[in-house]
């Protein structure tokens, strides 16, 4: 069985139920929908096809459970989703914004419902959570220039707000 | 209309109003701006306190969350030590301001140990602990005293712990636990102590115990202590105690450690290993043993105990063999057999550490945390060990990655020839994002060889003593002459990582005060250095706060 997607720039997908299924937004507007296509208003072609991608690859993995405010810090990322999250910036920030309003938890990010020591070891079935890790990992261990540098990102603090912070910030001279 | 037949209206990519709306938003170019408050604290929730200061000084809007979402630290803050938050409180009760603030503290700290070739003594306070014991509560400013003897037999109703303060040198408060006032106290110490936060220490207590017929047991009492503050004044500290946990072992010997999220791990004479979880007052036991050491006696002198956050490693110290065991697996296991268990771990099993028994003079083993970029079934496990030789002192590293079974690994049975495998052999070839194998010797030239600190005495007597290893930190005393004070030097050198050594060395009065005492402990997270002086009819704890 499949359903219809329609982006926001009017491309119309043809998805596999199962596949659809991992997108927590579709999954609840398909029974109500009909036959009827689904739109997407926010989430462009592109991107769609990027993360019915990810659906696709990622079909048979168990789903989630629900946030019990677990920690998961690993910033590990399986070998496939590292490969899958290799994109410009724009895509980086639009998969991720797309996530978010898809409710797509495990693209996203993921917590998961065991005890917290418990959860770095589910982590690892999971391909959870690669969108921020990606951001995560891309921060790490960079100065706030450097991050500005990457991000594309102008400074927009008042020059006593930049002297109180390089006052802060007199412990990461080597940063 | 029904509600969501109206929502898919609204967006019906023919109805032309929101389609443009849509049309636009979705071509919108995207940058890190575009990412909202939930998404950037799911970021936040997989960086360091580090990286999130930096991020908090990129941008006025980033800014502004870390001091106003307290779920911006809401991982970091676990990480920060208590010592640096300016008031007395559980985590959760600190606004995001305060997190911030006492982030940038602990950032300044450290990096004050890192970089200060020469470091001047801050703060100094003395302590009068004549026939006290003393124990030093890790990553906190807290010293309890107790004033019990030890080898001297008596019977007591209840148990005294004075709470030092060590930033003043002042007692804040004294915490009574009561205890059965039938047997005769043979001995009586602190097992372990963790700081959950700065308002909350476990505290794990073991007494050998005597009965009138002359049978000894060893009880334990494990108990919470709850430190609250008055709002008004800083200084007046209350301490109360909750009884977690009691229990009896019919062993006389023990140690113990917690793990950082709260188990207690006992170990006992006879080499078994008791597991309690404190939330759920669950206790599993279970014995380990290497085929050929199953029958040594005091077993607990021979093993050396670590906790990260998801690994229990031990070292035996007659073998040099590491084995480490999975903890969430273990304990998933265990609930699941609801008995005690045995693992019997052979050769392939274990990481030998490559040194020969004679050269290690002092030694610490490292446990990797699994955020520390390695995926969560392989951790990396450091073994620092010291060796002094005439004229310098050398530190040795060693780093090995332990493969950890999967659960499905686990074979269900409590025969010993079949028993339950938690630990891989070393993983050969790594590829992890890190490290390239699964020994690495860092400095190539001299395999293991990290540091070598040249004694600074040329000639005449050369004294050397108390080589002491805390975490990454190794500290050694040297002087020329027991009455030159100039010539005296307190060595603390840290490893950091790959060929990064730094160090720190506190010449001239300090450090002829320094040599003169025994020093005692180091605590890198806190900046606390505490020497205990027992060279007299009276003992006194000198506290020093490199800051």
């Amino acid at each position: 069985m499949s359903i219809t997607i329609v982006t926001s720039d009017n491309e119309q997908f043809c998805v596999e139920k199962l596949v659809a299924q991992r997108i927590a937004l579709i999954e609840d507007m398909v029974e109500n929908a009909g036959d009827r296509p689904i739109p997407l208003p926010n989430v462009t072609a592109s991107v769609l096809r990027k993360i019915l991608e990810y659906c696709e690859h990622h079909k048979n993995d168990p789903l989630p459970p629900y946030d019990d405010g677990s920690r998961s810090r690993t910033t590990h990322i399986s070998e496939w989703d590292q490969k899958f999250i290799t994109v410009d910036q724009e895509m980086l920030f639009e998969i991720i914004l797309a996530a978010n309003y898809l409710e797509m938890k495990p693209l996203l990010y993921v917590r998961l419902n065991v005890p917290r020591v418990q959860c770095l070891t589910a982590c690892n079935a999971v391909a959870g959570d690669i969108g921020c890790k990606t951001v995560a990992n891309m921060i790490k261990g960079k100065s706030p220039e450097e991050i500005r540098k990457l991000f594309n990102i102008v400074n927009n603090f008042t020059p006593e707000e930049e002297a109180q912070i390089r006052k802060e910030a007199e412990w990461a001279e080597d940063r | 209309m029904p509600i969501f037949a109206l929502i898919l209206h609204l967006y019906n990519p023919h109805t032309s109003a929101v389609t443009g709306v849509a049309k636009r938003m979705a071509h919108a170019m995207k940058s890190v701006h575009s990412l909202n408050r939930d998404v950037l604290i799911i970021i936040a929730e997989h960086l360091s306190v580090a990286d999130l200061v930096a991020m908090s000084q990129t941008t006025r809007s980033w800014h502004s969350l870390s001091r106003q979402e307290s779920s911006f630290w809401r991982y970091a803050r676990e990480d920060i030590s208590t010592v640096v938050f300016k008031r007395i409180a559980p985590l959760p009760k600190y606004s995001a301001e305060e997190i911030r603030a006492a982030a940038i503290e602990a950032l300044r700290v450290q990096s004050k140990w890192e970089k200060s070739p020469i470091i001047k003594i801050k703060q100094g306070s003395r302590i009068d602990v004549t026939n006290k014991t003393i124990h030093f509560v890790p990553g906190t400013r807290w010293m309890l005293c107790t004033k019990f003897l030890p080898y001297s037999p008596s019977l007591i109703t209840s148990l005294s712990f004075e709470f030092y303060d060590l930033k003043s040198g002042q007692l804040s408060g004294i915490v009574d636990i009561e205890l059965e006032d039938i047997y005769n106290t043979l001995e009586l110490q602190i097992l372990t102590s963790l700081a959950l936060s700065p308002a909350e220490i476990l505290l794990a207590v073991r007494r050998q115990r005597q009965r009138e017929s002359g049978s000894d047991d060893t009880v334990y009492y494990v108990r919470r202590i709850h430190l609250s503050q008055d709002n008004h004044n800083l200084d007046d500290i209350r301490f109360s105690v909750e009884e977690v946990l009691t229990f009896v072992s019919e062993f006389q010997y023990a140690s113990g450690i917690f793990s950082p999220d709260g188990r207690l791990f006992v170990i006992e004479s006879n080499g078994q290993i008791d597991i309690y979880d404190l939330q759920t007052l669950n206790r599993w036991m279970f014995s380990w043993y290497l085929p050929k050491y199953r029958e040594i006696p005091y077993f607990r002198h021979k093993i050396q105990l670590a906790a990260s956050e998801d690994l229990l490693v031990m070292f035996n110290r007659s073998t040099h063999d590491v084995v480490a065991l999975h903890i969430p697996t273990l304990t998933r296991v265990l609930q699941k057999q609801d008995t005690s268990i045995r693992f019997c771990f052979q050769k392939r099993h274990t990481y030998r550490v490559p040194m020969r028994a004679g050269h290690i003079d002092q030694y610490q083993l490292l446990t990797g945390r699994p955020d520390e970029g390695l995926t969560p079934s392989t951790r990396k496990i450091d073994f620092l060990c010291c060796k002094r030789e005439t004229n310098e002192i050398m530190l040795k590293a060693f780093q090995g990655f332990l493969n950890i079974d999967s659960e499905e690994d686990f074979i269900d049975t409590a025969s010993p020839e079949k028993a339950r495998k938690v630990l891989k052999k070393p993983v050969e070839h790594y590829d992890g994002p890190h490290s390239p194998c699964y020994l690495q010797n860092i400095y190539p030239q001299e395999p293991g060889v990290i540091v070598h600190a040249p004694l600074k005495s040329q000639d005449h007597l050369r004294y050397c003593r108390n080589m002491s290893i805390y975490g990454r930190i190794v500290v050694f005393y040297e002087a020329q002459c027991l009455n030159t004070a100039d010539m005296r030097h307190l060595h603390i050198v840290g490893v950091d990582t790959a060929k990064r050594r730094r160090g720190i060395q506190v010449i001239g009065k300090d450090a002829d005060s320094l040599v003169r005492h025994g020093f005692t402990r180091i605590d890198e997270e806190t900046g606390l250095v505490f020497i205990w002086d027992r060279s007299g009819n009276c003992s006194e704890i000198t506290v020093l706060w490199l800051q």
